[in-house]
């Protein structure tokens, strides 16, 4: 079946501005998306008290129209022929078959505005039935992990540890790849319901334990490029994180196995400070994110121009959204060496504070009666 | 001055090794082999597995200490549309002190949000055995406490209308019963903030606290 939105609307280039649970999320045009790589009109926002639609244009001439419906900040970039429309002529050639006048987008607006309830309620149809098939597949890999389980059990040690280190490497390799396709699940959970990050209560997490054991499950996809994954520094803190925490690290890890350089090592450091928080940073080798883009890398959708390797852009997102969740933001720094042209050392960076997030726990209340059975009849 | 001894004074100090064994844990789920049983019985925790609700009166007891409950396929004979959630709900409403993971696969409808929120614990399936113990451990020092359970049943005694003195005096009988006095705690507690109305639950939670310091 065809998406509803791009039947009301023939021209896709609506980005959605806002958290993922909007339902909307059509891509911005091919031009802005691969050429363009200012990102100038992801920092247009008009003020909260605005209505009705917002029109802006850009540096490179393109007009971009943001819109407030019900909640949701919508974006629809590039193709508004308004009087203040001053486009090249390359980029009037490539939209011209999608320009859209203000009559016209009024238009628009009001079919969006009146066929929405039905759209989020096919959009949601549609990521059930998505989730229902992610159902079994978590299923699957859950039988696979609890069988290679039983075999770790088995052997000798005293701790599940040790007997994952004493396991045949074979079942090894099954037990880290299932553990590898848990992490993706979980981003893939996120991603769907944003909420996900701080289900559950904050609990003592060692960090240093954690991201030692994703080193571990990471290696040897590592090594296959032959990249090195080192643990640099200490850590025994323990800091308060939701359970969302692990994808943090298994997202930078993945991140930079795939996009540095071969026959380069892949540096994680840690360290303590007195005050109980942890810093931790993530290094590599490899092209280094363009000065004019590491404002936005961490914006959905948005990859550097300096990934060669197949993605989503959606990976930075995540991280820095579970981040957010967890009561620190990552940033990115750039350490260029100076002699290898855009080359360096691209460092992810983050502060986990000592009772990240501020959680007070509080006893819950009891409003119901032993012999309440108003679920049960 | 009198010194009056705190029920929170009254906890045993019991190797984790031993709180582990001892803490009743049951996993309510429809598919079993999800869950790594083997690994984590063989390290000494003690887990029952239930493929869906089949007591739901043992649980409102509050016999488990942990419930592990899966969201998805089970429940359904009781509420077939909220299925896990209604159980969750239901106990949670009944006795805020009872610790619940939810364990689920589904986790992407945004309506269920303040349901999984009520939760003790989130855990995403499939989930290692390793990561499960840590968790287990962290609720069994965290949750399975005097302190926790002494929390919820001030709060509750609150709720209920009872006043500081009321409350002071239900923490004396519990210290009598923890010191191996014989209490009747439901009926102190009616005798001394009067008739209220969850009484039996903050019961329930009190035979909590007396169990644990009886270890």
């Amino acid at each position: 079946m065809e998406d509803p939105l791009l039947v009301f609307c023939p021209y896709p280039t609506i980005h959605s501005d806002g958290s993922l649970m909007d339902g909307i999320n059509v891509p911005q045009s091919k031009y802005c998306r691969e050429k363009c790589r200012t990102y100038e009109c992801l920092k247009f926002k008009p003020g909260d008290k605005e209505k009705t639609p917002v029109f802006y244009t850009c540096a490179k001439g393109f007009s971009v129209v943001v819109v407030k419906i019900e909640e949701s900040l919508i974006r629809i970039n590039g193709v508004i022929e308004v009087s203040t429309n001053k486009a090249s002529k390359i980029f009037k050639k490539e939209q011209i078959s999608r320009k859209l006048k203000p009559p016209e987008l009024e238009r628009w607006l009001n079919a969006f505005s009146a066929i929405r309830p039905e759209y989020e309620r096919y959009v949601d149809e549609k990521a059930k039935e998505a989730v229902h098939a992610l159902h079994d597949i978590k299923s699957l890999i859950g039988s696979v992990l609890t069988t290679a389980e039983q075999c770790i059990s088995e052997q000798k040690g005293k701790t599940i540890d040790e007997k994952i280190e004493a396991s045949p490497p074979h079942i090894q390799t099954i037990y880290h790849s299932c553990e590898i396709l848990q992490s993706l699940l979980q981003i893939t959970d996120i991603l769907t319901n944003p909420a996900v990050a701080q289900y559950g209560t904050p609990w003592a997490f060692s960090v240093h334990g954690v991201i030692l054991k994703l080193i571990k499950i990471h290696e040897n996809k590592a090594l296959l490029q032959n990249k090195k994954l080192t643990l640099r520094g200490h850590s025994i803190n323990k800091v308060s994180l939701y359970n969302s925490f692990i994808i943090i690290p298994h997202i930078l890890l993945d991140n930079a196995i795939k996009h540095s350089d071969r026959d380069t090592e892949i540096r994680v450091w840690m360290e303590d400070k007195d005050n109980g928080e942890i810093k931790i940073d993530f290094s590599s080798f490899g092209s280094l994110v363009p000065e004019t883009e590491r404002d936005f890398i961490f914006q959905r959708g948005v990859r550097g121009s300096n990934v060669r390797a197949k993605g989503s852009g959606l990976g930075l997102y995540i991280a820095q959204l579970v981040a957010k969740a967890n009561g620190f933001e990552i940033s990115y720094r750039a350490k260029p060496t100076g002699i290898l042209g855009d080359k360096g050392y691209n460092h992810f960076i983050f502060t986990v504070p000592a009772s990240a997030p501020a959680h007070v726990y509080k006893p819950p209340v009891c409003t119901a009666t032993l012999s309440t059975r108003s679920v049960y009849g | 001055m009198f010194w009056r001894k705190h029920i929170i004074n009254c906890k045993p100090a019991l190797p984790a090794t031993e709180m582990v064994k001892r803490t009743r844990i049951v996993v309510i789920d429809d598919e079993k082999t999800t869950f790594p049983f083997e690994v984590l019985q063989q390290q000494g925790y003690s887990i029952d597995y239930w493929p869906d609700v089949k007591d739901i009166a043992k649980l409102e007891k509050g016999f488990y200490d942990i419930i592990i409950l899966d969201i998805g396929g089970i429940g359904r004979e009781l509420d077939a549309t909220n299925e896990g959630i209604a159980v969750l709900k239901h106990l949670k409403k009944l006795n805020p002190a009872q610790v619940i993971v939810a364990f689920s696969g589904q986790s992407y409808e945004s309506a269920k949000i303040p349901f999984f929120q009520l939760a003790d614990q989130y855990v995403p399936k499939p989930t290692p055995a390793i990561t499960w113990k840590e968790i287990i451990d962290d609720l069994i020092k965290t949750r399975i406490t005097v302190e926790h359970y002494w929390a919820t049943m001030r709060q509750a005694l609150k709720d209920a209308g009872a006043n500081e003195k009321a409350i002071k005096g239900i923490e004396d009988s519990l210290v009598k019963a923890a010191e191996g006095g014989r209490v009747n705690l439901s009926r102190a507690i009616q005798k001394i903030a009067g008739p209220i109305e969850n009484a039996t639950t903050i019961a329930a939670i009190g035979a909590k606290i007396i169990a644990l310091c009886g270890l």
